[in-house]
């Protein structure tokens, strides 16, 4: 992909839009913001006007094509942008997950995709930031299906945007916004953060581990430490938790797979463990108020599937959110095994 | 406009109001369903999603409160982490919902097979 500068990707991106403000271009595309507000009324006309909004508000939703009620706008046929980052947190190097959906509802997987990142710094101003590639990352198992990292540097909390260049093969480029929020801290522990010591729940035979976990058939080596062992242990360590069980849409499965395929290449160097989300009853399955185990919690995840990358040291080096690959985590493992190398030698 | 005229045109209103709160009082709760891909899921938590927004096959978006039953219900509950997932997977849902007085509000997702078994 050729990398172009930011301000020039950004003027461009401007005379294409007719230099618009920052703020109404990063506003504009979502195709849900509310209707505009009606005009003030003035005596009797007013009073129709009053009326005709009151019925308007109380009368039957307006049926599109298919019988249902639309709360939304119809947008124009094209590229639809998702946000699939759940704590997006100031920092440096953050993921960012974007998901695009095509004018036929289907993932789009073919695009070349940069991200430009603007801090709104007012009612029409907005700050470029970051910029980078929006790399694809298509999710293990699901061919065809994927979605697009870029790593982003949040430097202060509150309304941000996001405008994606997406060029597809034999078609016009096309940009792309959103608008998101980015929290003064994640809810989950942020880089260089001591990560909690939860006492996990460990198990040796797979009689023991069905107890606590969905994940079939059970891999044990997974479940020999707790969080709170493979700290003391001094060895990087990789911590995944998700509900392969009861996890449907073949997202967490993978994220089990990603987790031993990097355990059965790096088993010398750091220690891998899975931590199921939910309590488990007797049978093996979740409570009926869909408890959590107590870790959840303590790490502060809003959503499953997560994988983080932890040194030698007990600081987080890196995470990961949703669909996982060996791709994207290998540099994290290798940079947690090589500074605990280094930390040995010295 | 003269005093008559205004207060023809006031008597009409307060008509129509009260038609309007009549009719709306006996007509039956509104429901129905969307399917489509998930374009936005809010939520704090692993389990409660608060709002959802679904884009339909004609590309229209539909956004919906969330309410409890639909992490709650016996038969097939769905979390806010079921419903990420199915947002970057592109696997498609049925949304049933009916009208409340805030609007639309989710009362049960639907996994669909996705029609699309990838490029």
């Amino acid at each position: 992909m050729g990398v172009t500068r930011p301000d020039e990707w950004l003027r461009r991106g401007l005379a294409r839009q007719g230099a618009v403000s920052l703020v109404a271009l990063l506003a504009r595309p979502s195709g849900r913001q509310p209707p505009p507000e009606p005009p003030p009324p003035q005596g009797a006309i007013g009073l129709l006007a009053l009326l005709a909004a009151l019925l308007a508000a109380c009368g039957s939703p307006v049926l599109p094509e298919g019988g249902s009620t639309s709360q939304g706008q119809t947008e124009p046929r094209g590229l639809t942008a998702a946000l699939a980052a759940s704590d997006l947190a100031v920092g440096p190097n953050q993921r960012f997950l974007l998901v695009l959906i095509g004018p036929d509802n289907r993932l789009v997987g073919d695009a070349a995709v940069d991200a430009a990142f603007f801090k709104v710094t007012g009612p029409s101003a907005a700050e470029l930031r970051s910029y980078g590639p929006a790399v694809y990352q298509e999710s293990p198992e699901l061919p065809g299906r994927g979605i697009y990292v870029a790593r982003a540097d949040f430097d202060e909390p509150g309304d941000w945007g996001v405008v994606a260049s997406v060029k597809r093969p034999g078609q016009e480029p096309t940009e792309l916004r959103l608008a998101f929020k980015v929290k003064e801290k994640g809810s989950t522990p942020g880089a260089g953060d001591p990560v909690p010591a939860s006492h996990t729940l460990t198990g040796t035979t797979a009689a023991e581990v069905q107890r606590f976990s969905s994940a079939r058939p059970v891999d044990i080596s997974l479940y020999r430490l707790s969080i709170a062992d493979a700290i003391v242990a001094g060895k990087p360590f990789l911590v995944l938790f998700a509900t392969p069980g009861f996890c449907t849409s073949r997202t967490c499965g993978p994220g089990l797979k990603t987790l031993q395929a990097l355990r059965n290449e790096y088993t010398r160097h750091a220690n891998f463990l899975h931590v199921e989300v939910y309590k488990l009853d007797e049978n093996g399955q979740p409570t009926p108020n869909r408890e959590m185990v107590p870790a959840v919690a303590e790490w502060g995840l809003p959503s499953e599937p997560w994988l983080f990358v932890v040194g030698a040291d007990g600081r987080l080096m890196d995470k990961f959110e949703g669909s996982i690959t060996v791709e994207e985590v290998r540099p994290a493992l290798e940079r947690a095994i090589a500074e605990a190398t280094q930390a040995r030698s010295g | 406009m003269s005093r008559a005229t205004t207060g023809s045109v006031a008597l009409i209103a307060v008509a129509v109001i009260a038609w309007v709160a009549i009719t709306r009082s006996q007509a039956p709760s509104s429901e129905g369903e969307v399917r489509g891909l998930l374009v936005d899921v809010q939520a704090q938590e692993i389990v409660h999603a608060e709002a959802l927004t679904v884009r339909d096959a004609a590309g229209a978006l539909h956004t919906f409160r969330v309410s409890a039953e639909v992490a709650e219900n016996s038969d097939h509950p769905v979390s806010a982490s079921h419903l990420r997932q199915h947002m970057a997977a592109g696997d498609p849902v049925i949304v049933r919902f009916r009208m409340a007085p805030e609007g639309a509000l989710a009362v049960r997702v639907l996994d669909v097979p996705s029609p699309f078994p990838g490029p």
